[in-house]
């Protein structure tokens, strides 16, 4: 082989070794391309989330049963601007309570995971503590039936694993969970539509 | 505390939004294989554990609480007829037993049996409606009293009478004095019959007293016939009774779901006062009707919630329904069913 064969078979080699290495890069990006573009479909199709209509919600308790997560995903959260911070609140208080007080059996809630704080005469301030919810809906269903409607159930998306299928969902009678941009992932209710 | 909480909103987007992000490295970083770690989800089909305390029993059991002893109920439907609107809110007879019923843009005046006399038009949604003798027809629209000639024109208009007003009753005393009771305000306006405002009643605030108490958009007025203002004060289950100037003289109620009481977190959200002084009170929550002496001792049923099935389902995304009431010159009780908006008739034999 001639020097300059050579220098042509090492540009050959050269070659070669070139369209393997052009090649696999080449592969190497289609996959990644691939990958990036199976991600950015994914991406696009989980751009929307799990959350309750809470108009639709029907206090059946499946939300505390059923959720794949224990405890559930799904919290009460308390709406203050709709709360008529009431003496004798129907989503904390037991229907037929002994006393109205923060005694255990006065309370509708199975976990005490309501706060119930006086303000000024006779206003009382009503918290969820969620991390001892576990939205069963019973505070849900005294204050909607009777009070504002101020309590309601959501999905957490600090919690929410965004099951493709959620198991609350399949069964939730009121048909109330729908698929919401994950940007905007709370449907909160307002004072227009609560009265 | 609002405020923390939409920041806990916020800061729960934030997580969200992070979370995904941290969940789609971990899925790039795994390779095209790398689906979800499923053993962060633990399925648990009808996990019924987790409700400590649940049972069939526990909580609010409409049709328990709905329950009447048919003995007390002495008044029976003798008719009913539609309001011809959509979203009907409030109901008023006046001196010549015309029906009116507010709601959608509009009031509709019906005679006595339900046959529709007239249409008027209002600019906004109604609350109520008040007219002594068909001449002046007053609306409550919003923040404001609308006035308005029998034919819908306007004779003058209050103005808006306060930045958080929910005009939610009116009634007209002497010299056409005008009371408009306003949730939003948790006050009674006097307004001369001109639309002047000439005072406002907090109600009874003295001695320890805690004012007007009203946690939802209900608060109604109506005069006896001496003269009394009654009003009813619902967050505190009482109806109280002021003169014009604004001093409370009676009041009578208690809270409990029994038949004797008012249920719920604020009831009665309605009243009507016959020529002899009792009451027919509407609540909500258990839509009931019922009487009570002019004392404020119950006597009867008149509507037990069951004959309200509208009321009784959870209410659609919208404006609270709630019963409303009224009696004409031959006690004749007139219940305006938002449920169904129709106007239905009881009497007692
Ligand atoms: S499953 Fe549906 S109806 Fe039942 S509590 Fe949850 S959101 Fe409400
Ligand atoms: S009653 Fe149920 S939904 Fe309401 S705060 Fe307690 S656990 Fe949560
Ligand atoms: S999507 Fe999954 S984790 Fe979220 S609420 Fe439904 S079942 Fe629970």
């Amino acid at each position: 082989m001639s020097k300059a064969e050579k220098e042509k078979g090492i540009e050959r080699g050269h070659s070669r070794r070139g369209f393997l290495s052009g090649g696999f890069r080449g592969a190497m990006l289609f996959f990644f391309g691939m990958v990036t573009g199976f991600f950015t479909g994914k991406v696009r199709a989980e751009r929307t989330v799990w959350q309750i209509d809470p108009f639709k919600c029907v206090f059946c308790t499946n939300c505390a049963t059923e959720c794949v997560l224990e405890p559930s995903a799904v919290r009460c959260v308390q709406y203050y601007p709709i709360c008529g911070y009431c003496k004798l609140c129907t989503g904390y208080f037991d229907p037929q309570p002994i006393n109205l007080d923060t005694g255990a059996e006065n309370q509708i809630c199975p976990t005490g995971a309501i706060i119930r704080t006086k303000l000024e005469d006779p206003y009382y301030e009503y918290t969820i503590d969620e991390e001892l919810c576990i939205g069963c809906a019973k505070c849900v269903e005294g204050c909607e039936l009777f009070g504002n409607g101020s309590f309601f159930l959501q999905v957490r998306h600090d919690k929410c694993v965004n099951c493709n299928e959620c198991a609350i969902a399949v069964s939730c009678p009121g048909q109330a969970f729908v698929r919401v941009p994950a940007g905007d992932p709370y449907l909160l209710k307002t004072r227009e539509t609560a009265g | 505390m609002k405020k923390s909480r939409r920041d806990e909103n916020k800061q729960s987007r934030r997580d969200f939004l992070r979370k995904g992000m941290e969940g789609m490295l971990a899925f790039g970083a795994g390779g095209a294989a790398g689906v979800f770690a499923d053993d962060t989800i633990r399925p648990k089909p009808g996990n019924h554990s987790a409700i400590p305390n649940a049972s069939p029993t526990s909580g609010y059991d409409m049709s328990k609480l709905a329950e009447v002893d048919p003995a007390l109920i002495r008044y029976r439907e003798k008719g009913r007829f539609g309001c011809d609107m959509e979203e009907s809110v409030a109901l008023w007879i006046d001196n010549g037993d015309l029906v009116y019923v507010c709601g959608d843009e509009c009031v509709n005046v019906f005679d006595r049996v339900g046959r529709k006399r007239t249409t008027l038009k209002v600019g906004g949604r109604p609350r109520a409606v008040c007219s002594v003798d068909g001449d002046r027809i007053l609306v409550a629209v919003g923040d404001r009293i609308v006035i308005l000639d029998s034919e819908g024109g306007v004779l003058s208009d209050t103005g808006s009478l306060g930045e958080r007003s929910v005009v939610t009753s009116i009634a007209v005393g002497g010299e056409g004095t005008i009371f408009a009771a306003d949730a939003g305000e948790k006050c009674i306006w006097k307004i001369s019959a001109d639309g002047k405002v000439l005072s406002k009643n907090r109600g009874d605030t003295e001695g320890g007293g805690v004012g007007f108490v009203i946690p939802s958009p209900f608060f109604d007025i109506a005069f006896d016939a001496d003269g009394l203002l009654w009003a009813t004060n619902t967050g505190e289950h009482r109806i109280e009774a002021y003169n014009e100037e604004g001093e409370i003289s009676r009041s009578w109620g208690k809270p409990t779901m029994a038949i004797e009481g008012f249920c719920g977190c604020c009831n009665p959200v309605n009243i009507s006062i016959l020529n002899d002084g009792r009451f027919v009170t509407a609540e909500k929550g258990l839509p009931r009707v019922k009487v009570y002496s002019a004392d404020g001792e119950f006597e009867c049923v008149v509507a037990p919630p069951n004959s309200f099935p509208g009321l009784m389902r959870k209410r659609p995304a919208g404006r609270m329904r709630a019963l409303d009431v009224a009696v004409n010159s031959d006690g004749e009780v007139y219940v305006l069913d938002t449920g169904s908006s129709q106007v239905r008739i009881f009497v007692t034999d």
